[in-house]
């Protein structure tokens, strides 16, 4: 028997994550869904933008809007259950007890995740792409910036969905507190900064802006404010630096937590 | 090839499911792990298998630690712990090429694996539909495609039908032949009886008796036996007075127990005799199981589970 390395034993667990979202059908799920919603946007688009008045970027903006939330829903499918499961399906019965480091498992299931993700995110892409290249006959460089930074968005909103995941103990309870966290939570934070003018640094899905932020031209002002009626409401819009720090740091500290917690997690 | 527990101990709070478990196992042997609900068995195990982490002590196999070096330790070792689920979407020939891959181990036991088990004809079947003594088969086989030198087996029968897991037993004679040391935990005494060839006994986190079945055999013997006849027996005088026997109880007309002075020389002469009379003995077993009366003398006062 040969010493398998735990870079070489992440790869058999990322290997058959991503054959088990095939079997489950999973991720066909998810490319279903992908492509309904492409289909009826491209029908939007194509009966109510006139893309005469638009450039190519403001055009593929509209597609980019809703990416953040394409990101969410392929991280909770692919990892809302990846770690909760093993303990709370028993799985890990099968997994744990052999000769392979913890953390080599949990950034295997990661690999997989981010993979599967990927491929759904690309095709939305792929899509918005070649409807906004059929409308304008053009594509500026920022929507390759634009598609970098869903890129990274998607890493630390799936490292954010593990450490959800590793917390918890029912697959069904780990996906939906994830779930709210990501579409209430944050969208109230983000809201109350508006009415409160604190910026919400701190918030995953403000960092999120900086992908549709990247399409315009000229970058939106960091801080607006719009007063009236006794109202001041304060409209913040992420600097580029600041979004991919923010992202980077969910992505580490949540990375660095999750492999903590499963490291010292025990299969009672 | 050796497991060793070195003061290990388990805490939850302020109860301790294992305290100070020392106990070395060594060689190819099967030792049987025997205790009531809550005595610590499973707990052992986990311990061994990188499940728990201990409070104090160490789980050591053939010389590493299993808290501080898990990939060494856990190298040669197949483990079937609890009643484990599977990936359902998952079949048997995937799983098991799982577990060699992850061990970068040779997956050509694995067919034979399943074989082994009953699980070929299955083999390209998704697991979620398998009941759960089919799962049990199958954390079996996947414990042996890697070839393991020590299998550490949690009630391996539980969940099974009466042929399953007289099945289950014969693998387990079978792999003592191939060298392999077994440590098993059960609650069934015959099971333990049958499979084993040493014991060890916890209650309450602490280990109570380690020691092989035929020592066990031989301390907790009752020199009392059961015997039916065909006929009912009409003169009672008649086996009292046979050479060793101090008494005869009367179960019912065709059943008695004896008692009788001596070892198994004894146990044999009162059986020749009794043919020699004329008696037509149908069963002529012991009382109870050697290691039921150890159980009992050891643990009897808790509740047995």
């Amino acid at each position: 028997m040969d010493d398998k390395s735990s870079i070489a034993q992440m790869f058999t667990i990322a290997k058959y994550q991503f054959l088990n979202y095939i079997r489950s059908k999973r991720i066909f799920i998810l490319l279903a869904i992908t492509v309904a919603i492409s289909v009826t946007y491209s029908i939007v688009m194509w009966k109510h933008v006139n893309p005469e008045y638009l450039t190519s970027n403001d055009y593929i903006s509209r597609w980019v809007s809703f990416l953040s939330f394409l990101i969410v829903l392929a991280s909770l499918f692919f990892g809302g259950d990846a770690i909760a499961g093993e303990y709370g399906k028993k799985t890990g019965y099968f997994l744990f007890p052999n000769p392979i480091k913890r953390w080599s498992i949990l950034w295997g299931k990661f690999l997989a995740s981010y993979l599967a993700s990927l491929i759904v995110i690309l095709l939305y892409w792929s899509v918005a792409i070649g409807e906004t290249y059929i409308a304008k006959k053009e594509i500026a460089v920022e929507v390759f910036y634009s598609m970098g930074l869903s890129f990274l968005y998607l890493l630390s909103v799936l490292a954010l969905t593990y450490l959800f995941s590793s917390f918890f103990k029912n697959s069904a309870i780990s996906i939906t507190i994830t779930a709210i966290i990501y579409f209430f939570v944050f969208n109230i934070v983000n809201s109350i900064a508006m009415l409160t003018g604190v910026e919400p640094w701190f918030s995953i899905t403000y960092a999120g802006g900086v992908i549709e932020n990247v399409l315009k031209d000229p970058y939106p002002p960091h801080i607006q404010t719009i007063g009236g009626g006794g109202i001041k409401i304060t409209m913040f819009n992420v600097p580029l630096e600041m979004g991919i720090e923010i992202m980077l740091g969910y992505f580490i500290i949540s990375a660095l937590i999750a492999t903590f917690i499963i490291t010292y997690r025990e299969m009672k | 090839m050796y497991i060793e527990s070195v003061n290990l101990s388990k805490k939850y709070g302020d109860f301790y499911a294992l305290r100070n478990l020392n106990l070395k196992i060594e060689g190819s042997k099967c030792v049987g792990y025997l205790g009531p609900n809550g005595a610590g068995k499973t707990t052992t195990l986990k311990l061994f298998t990188n499940l728990l982490r201990p409070t104090t002590g160490e789980a050591i196999i053939n010389g590493y630690s299993v808290k501080k070096e898990i990939k060494k330790a856990l190298k040669h070792v197949g483990a079937l712990i609890e009643s484990p689920e599977f990936y359902p979407y998952l079949t048997p020939m995937e799983l098991l090429s799982m577990a060699c891959d992850i061990r970068g181990a040779s997956k050509k036991d694995i067919k034979n694996a399943l074989k082994k088990v009953r699980l070929y004809e299955w083999r390209e079947n998704k697991v979620g539909k398998f009941s759960k003594g089919m799962k049990q088969r199958l954390a079996l086989a996947i414990a042996l495609a890697t070839n393991p030198e020590i299998l550490i087996l949690d009630e391996p029968t539980t969940g099974m039908d009466p042929q399953g897991m007289m099945e289950i037993r014969e693998i387990i004679r079978d792999l003592k032949k191939e060298g392999i040391l077994i440590f098993m935990s059960s609650h069934l005494l015959p099971e333990v009886t049958y499979i084993c060839d040493e014991v060890a006994m916890i209650n309450r986190g602490k280990l109570i008796l380690y020691d092989s079945i035929e020592n066990v055999s031989r301390k907790f013997s009752t020199h009392a036996v059961v015997v039916e006849f065909l006929s009912p027996v009409e003169k009672v005088e008649e086996i009292e007075e046979i050479k060793g026997v101090r008494a005869v109880n009367l179960i019912s007309p065709y059943k008695l127990r004896l008692s009788f002075s001596g070892g198994a020389e004894t146990q044999y002469y009162i059986l020749k005799e009794l043919l020699e009379k004329g008696y037509r003995v149908v069963s002529y077993h012991s009382e109870s199981l050697a290691l039921e009366k150890a159980y009992i003398k050891l643990i009897g006062g808790d509740n047995l589970g």
